[in-house]
């Protein structure tokens, strides 16, 4: 059977084309997934300054909430406390064991302030560093990487908000961006000076480095022990919650591009299965066995989809990168990280494509195998029996579990979170409804058809004979259209309606008129000096940070943490963004705390009760609350003090100031005076903060536009070889057409017409199922069940889908009428 | 299941019939194309089974040769009966004994005349006896064209080659329906011969469906079907003894020659 299935493809091939083009972009897609998903869980980053040293000890970057399974990730450093150096320096095979001070320290050049670090001088050995000229640093001095300095120069530097300046008394050879000080004045300088950033453990050649590193970790449970190349991420330890990111973000891409190749290529090929229908009968008449014919089948597709694959792992290697490049320049992947693509995504690749090309062809035998030989021969058979139990029950099955999603999605989802059961819920019902194709199409046609009806004539009632007697073969054309139609607009939609709804719970609660932003931070006198501008009602530092309830237990956050917003104490007409309930935000000072109203009512915690929790960095803190406050469900945040979040973060910096003015004043020329006094300050005005809150929202899009991008090339694939092939095939009923009369306009013209109600009812299918996903999600993310956004989004879907089925219908068309209509007699 | 050259022990007759009745459809649209036909068909004869149009005669052929089951009766060839077979012993039971030509699309037109007329017995799993693929291609005339598609092929050419496969498995009948239908006269002769030959020479079985009566003239016997039941027999007619009883078959029996 292989011979005869190689002869076939030999024969036949362009009706192989869309399959072999599907499997290979199907390959490609999967492949750089998995790139992206093994570059998550690997995260190598190349250690730079710690390579010089063998072990690094960090500490913890995780908390696990009693009670809870899954540990929270920390996103601030939580660092070695400095008694543990001595410990580590007992330890048996250590050589040395050197604690490493990190601190901002922003050096102000002429053309501006660059953001660095400070450190201790006894790190610069973890490199190492070699001075390149001038002596170690002593009391006011500093040793820099920076070029463009000099022995004996003075330069200013920018620690905690205030400038402080600095002889250079070397210069060293190593990774630029850090300054060395004096260990002592580094103690001095540093925020949080009885932890150490990491400490580099150095071990006398040929020790044995994984034993001292599982003696080093049975030191202490709170602090990680890193060799190899995963010290690298001990260098930067905001990357643990983007590699949790990009994992979900490849591995649902992923998923979808499998599922969506499988039913491309099922689609691919039981359409030329359908079209080969006389051959099979004919193979059947002469003794072909049901399993020979199947055997043949499956032989074909493996035939076209193996070179398919090895084709489209040429793509997947450049996809991958690019992919990674781009989610890294948006933010969403740390750039750090290297990209590494292995064995693994190729296997998987192509393990999913040779599964779907097999299942494909299991799917599209089943039919061809159990052929009677005479029913196909006969010339009149108009169409297929589409309908089959097993397709009843998949199909109910998948509308089922549709629903079910809507339910969950309306109910129980709140906030950002609704995307997570909305997504999927549009594969569901896009694949339950084209499960059920010719019923639904058949249902939508009778709607459709009065209007069309009435603006055609005599082609027009034509064309609504033929898709009506035929609607099994329009129904193949329809559901790709509404597959591309419905989860484009769906998750276009969903992304447009989110970015909105977040936009807007930040707008409405966002009480400031300016701020003053700075990356190398500011001090709190700095804000005292902001209060006495003329014309400045309030102002108040401003933080963000993750952390962790822990007491009570109940309390309404996942695993990812609750949002933190540290701001100073204030009266009710400060610049804080929150609607207070009860309570008072003036006595936010010291370890105090306000609590969203519906978080308060469910931990059973009011104004004057006490909770534990464990701030960014895992410091556990007990807390009094002296307010409630309303907030958007979903977007919950809890209110510090601005000092103990701050105190809290990796960098310990205030790196915003929220102002008020006062009604009718205008404090900016003000403002802008005490910053240009200050290096490193800027003053930005409210629609700047809007339109920044904005961008952060608009960066997780791209990840969106980048995946319906993808879904949509794909099914436009069997959305043209579907329309092309079934005109193809027309070509004798064309021929007969013009024979009794008609032009080869108004055969066109027909053609046209049933373009038009392809579209329509693909159209009309697709919309629907985008309204059942996008209704509920829009109802539970923002205030109203319409999703918003803009209308041309909609329009440009349309568009596109109406673009291809009329080119995909009318090309071919024109290029089958070109002959004479008596040329046609045997076809095949 | 390998083939045994030896047909089942005693039996005279290739293919039999039993009171076979075929219906199309349902309650009111039933058609019944075969209404009860019982029929012996003898080892070593030619017969054709002739008809108007609408009397069933392709049906009577497809259920005879088992591409089709009938709605009630029996049919056994060489012995052995259709009706409890599995759809893959019924395949292989046709592939073995069963020679089929259509009236048109016999080929696959993906493979060349050789691979057509080989595939069968690839299908089979046994290697086709290269000398006497060339013998049969020669005996049909196209010797020469083996390593060309259908597609370059005229409409005879296409009929000699089904004939041609037909005949190198050496089955136990050969069914052809209309084999002459798109051909002129010169070619039909040729084909007609064809089909002739291994009936006086290599005792076999040829049934033979169509509307010719020249066609007809060839063979041992005429059966006429109308309307679905057997309506008479000729032994070794001439085309105008055939030509004659068509013209008053079934619901024709009231016509009278009408004087030119």
């Amino acid at each position: 059977m292989m011979r005869l299935a190689v002869r076939t493809l030999r024969f036949r091939k362009g009706g192989f084309v869309a399959t072999f083009v599907a499997v290979v972009f199907g390959t490609a897609i999967v492949m750089a997934c998995g790139g992206l998903m093994e570059t998550g869980i690997r995260s190598n980053v190349n250690p730079e300054r710690l390579a010089g040293a063998p072990i690094v000890v960090t500490g913890k970057q995780s908390h696990l909430r009693p009670g809870a399974e899954d540990a929270t990730a920390l996103p601030e450093r939580v660092g070695v406390p400095t008694e543990l150096v001595a410990k580590i320096r007992s330890v048996e095979g250590v050589s040395a064991a050197i604690g490493d001070l990190t601190f901002p320290a922003s050096m102000v050049r002429a053309k501006g302030l660059t953001v660095a670090e400070g450190h201790n001088w006894s790190s610069a050995a973890l490199a190492p560093y070699h001075l390149a000229s001038g002596r170690a640093p002593t009391a006011g001095q500093v040793v820099t990487t920076a070029p463009g300095t000099g022995v004996g120069d003075r330069v200013t530097f920018v620690i905690d908000g205030s400038p402080e300046t600095f002889t250079v008394s070397g210069i060293a050879r190593g990774p630029a961006g850090h300054a060395f000080f004096s260990d002592r004045q580094a103690a001095q300088l540093a925020g949080n000076p009885a932890r150490f950033a990491d400490v580099g453990v150095l071990v006398a050649p040929g020790t044995d480095v994984d034993a001292v590193k599982d003696r080093i970790k049975a030191l202490d449970g709170g602090i990680t022990v890193q060799t190899g190349i995963d010290r690298g991420l001990a260098e930067h330890p905001g990357t643990e919650s983007q590699r949790i990111a990009l994992i979900s973000i490849a591995g649902s891409f992923g998923g979808i591009a499998a599922m969506t190749m499988m039913f491309v290529v099922a689609s691919t090929l039981a359409l030329s299965a359908q079209h080969r229908e006389r051959e099979f009968a004919l193979l059947r008449g002469i003794g072909t066995t049901p399993g020979q014919v199947r055997r043949m089948i499956l032989g074909e597709s493996l035939l076209v989809s193996i070179p398919a694959v090895l084709v489209g792992v040429v793509p997947g290697v450049f996809l991958g990168r690019f992919l990674f490049d781009e989610l890294g320049s948006h933010g969403v992947a740390s750039p750090v990280i290297e990209f590494s693509q292995g064995m693994i995504p190729f296997a998987a690749g192509a393990g999913a494509a040779v599964l779907a090309a097999i299942g494909a062809a299991l799917i599209a035998a089943r039919k061809s195998a159990k052929i009677r030989p005479v029913e196909a021969l006969m010339e009149a058979s108009l169409q297929r029996k589409w309908f089959g139990w097993v397709r009843l029950l998949f199909g109910l099955l998948f509308l089922g579990g549709g629903l079910a999603l809507l339910i969950v999605t309306a109910a129980v989802m709140t906030g950002p979170l609704a995307g997570a059961t909305a997504g999927p819920s549009v594969l569901c019902w896009a694949i339950g409804v084209a499960l059920l194709g010719p019923f639904w199409t058949k249902a939508v046609l009778a709607i459709w058809r009065w209007p069309v009806q009435l603006l055609t004539r005599v082609n027009g009632r034509l064309a609504i004979r033929n898709v009506t007697a035929r609607s099994v073969a329009m129904s193949a054309a329809v559901m790709p259209v509404m597959l591309a139609v419905g989860i484009s607009t769906a998750n276009l939609y969903m992304q447009t309606t989110q970015v909105h709804a977040a936009s807007e719970a930040f707008t409405r609660d966002l009480r400031a008129d300016s701020v003053l932003v700075s990356e190398a931070g500011m001090s709190p006198a700095l804000v005292d000096q902001v209060r006495a501008v003329p014309g400045v009602a309030s102002a108040s530092a401003f933080v963000r940070s993750t952390g962790v309830i822990d007491e009570p237990r109940n309390a309404p956050f996942d695993e990812d943490g609750a949002p933190l917003l540290g701001v100073d104490a204030q009266g009710k007409d400060g610049t804080a963004p929150v609607r207070l309930t009860g309570g008072s935000l003036a006595g936010l000072t010291g370890s105090t705390v306000a609590l969203p109203e519906y978080v308060a009512g469910k931990m059973q915690r009011g104004v004057g009760s006490e909770i534990t929790m464990t701030l960014g960095d895992g410091a556990s803190v007990t807390l009094r609350v002296v307010a409630t406050f309303a907030a958007e469900r979903g977007y919950e945040s809890i209110i510090l003090p601005a000092e103990l979040v701050a105190a809290h973060t990796t960098d310990g910096l205030t790196k915003q100031i929220l102002v008020r003015s006062t009604p009718g004043a205008d404090a900016r020329p003000g403002l802008a005076k005490l910053a240009a006094a200050h290096p490193g300050v800027q003053v930005a005005d409210r629609d700047t903060l809007v339109a920044a809150n904005a961008e952060d929202l608009q960066t997780q899009a791209w990840v969106n536009y980048m995946l319906v991008g993808m879904l949509i090339a794909y099914t436009a694939v069997s959305v043209v070889n579907t329309l092309v092939s079934t005109t193809l095939r027309r070509r004798r009923e064309f021929a007969l057409q013009r024979l009794t009369g008609s032009t080869r306009a108004q055969v066109l013209r027909m053609l046209t017409t049933e373009s038009t109600l392809v579209t329509l009812t693909g159209v009309t299918l697709g919309t629907l199922v985008a309204l059942a996903c996008l209704l509920p999600f829009s109802a539970t993310v923002s205030t109203s069940a319409i999703p918003t956004g803009p209308l041309w989004i909609f329009g440009a879907i349309i568009g596109a889908a109406a673009l291809l089925t009329f080119a995909s219908t009318l090309v071919p068309a024109t290029a089958a009428l070109r002959h004479s209509p008596t040329q046609h007699t045997h076809t095949d | 299941m390998r083939r045994a050259q030896e047909a089942a022990a005693g039996s005279e007759y290739s293919v039999v019939l039993q009171d076979v009745r075929r219906v199309y459809g349902r309650g009111g649209n039933a058609v019944t194309a075969l209404n009860g036909i019982s029929m012996s068909f003898a080892r070593g004869t030619f017969t054709a089974v002739m008809g108007p149009s609408g009397s069933g005669k392709s049906t009577f052929l497809h259920c005879a040769a088992g591409l089709d089951r009938p709605t009630s009766g029996s049919v056994s060839i060489d012995g052995q009966p259709l009706a409890g077979l599995s759809e893959r012993r019924l395949t292989e039971l046709r592939r073995d004994r069963i020679g089929f030509v259509f009236q048109s699309f016999n080929l696959l037109p993906a493979l060349t005349v050789w691979q057509n007329v080989c595939l069968p017995q690839e299908l089979d799993g046994r290697r086709p006896n290269r000398a006497a693929v060339r013998a049969v291609l020669d005996r049909v005339g196209l010797g020469d064209r083996h390593k060309r598609r259908p597609g370059e092929l005229s409409g005879g050419q296409q009929q000699r080659v089904a004939i041609a496969r037909a005949l190198v498995a050496r089955p136990a009948v050969i069914f052809a329906d209309e084999p002459t239908g798109a051909l002129d006269t010169q070619t039909a002769a040729d084909v007609l011969e064809l089909l002739r030959e291994p009936v006086r020479t290599q005792g076999q079985t040829v049934v033979m469906v169509t509307h010719d009566p020249v066609a007809a003239s060839y063979a041992d016997q005429v059966v006429f079907l109308a309307d679905g039941v057997l309506a008479g027999s000729l032994i070794a007619p001439t085309a105008e003894e055939v030509a004659d009883r068509m013209t008053h078959l079934g619901a024709r029996s009231t016509l009278r020659a009408v004087a030119r």
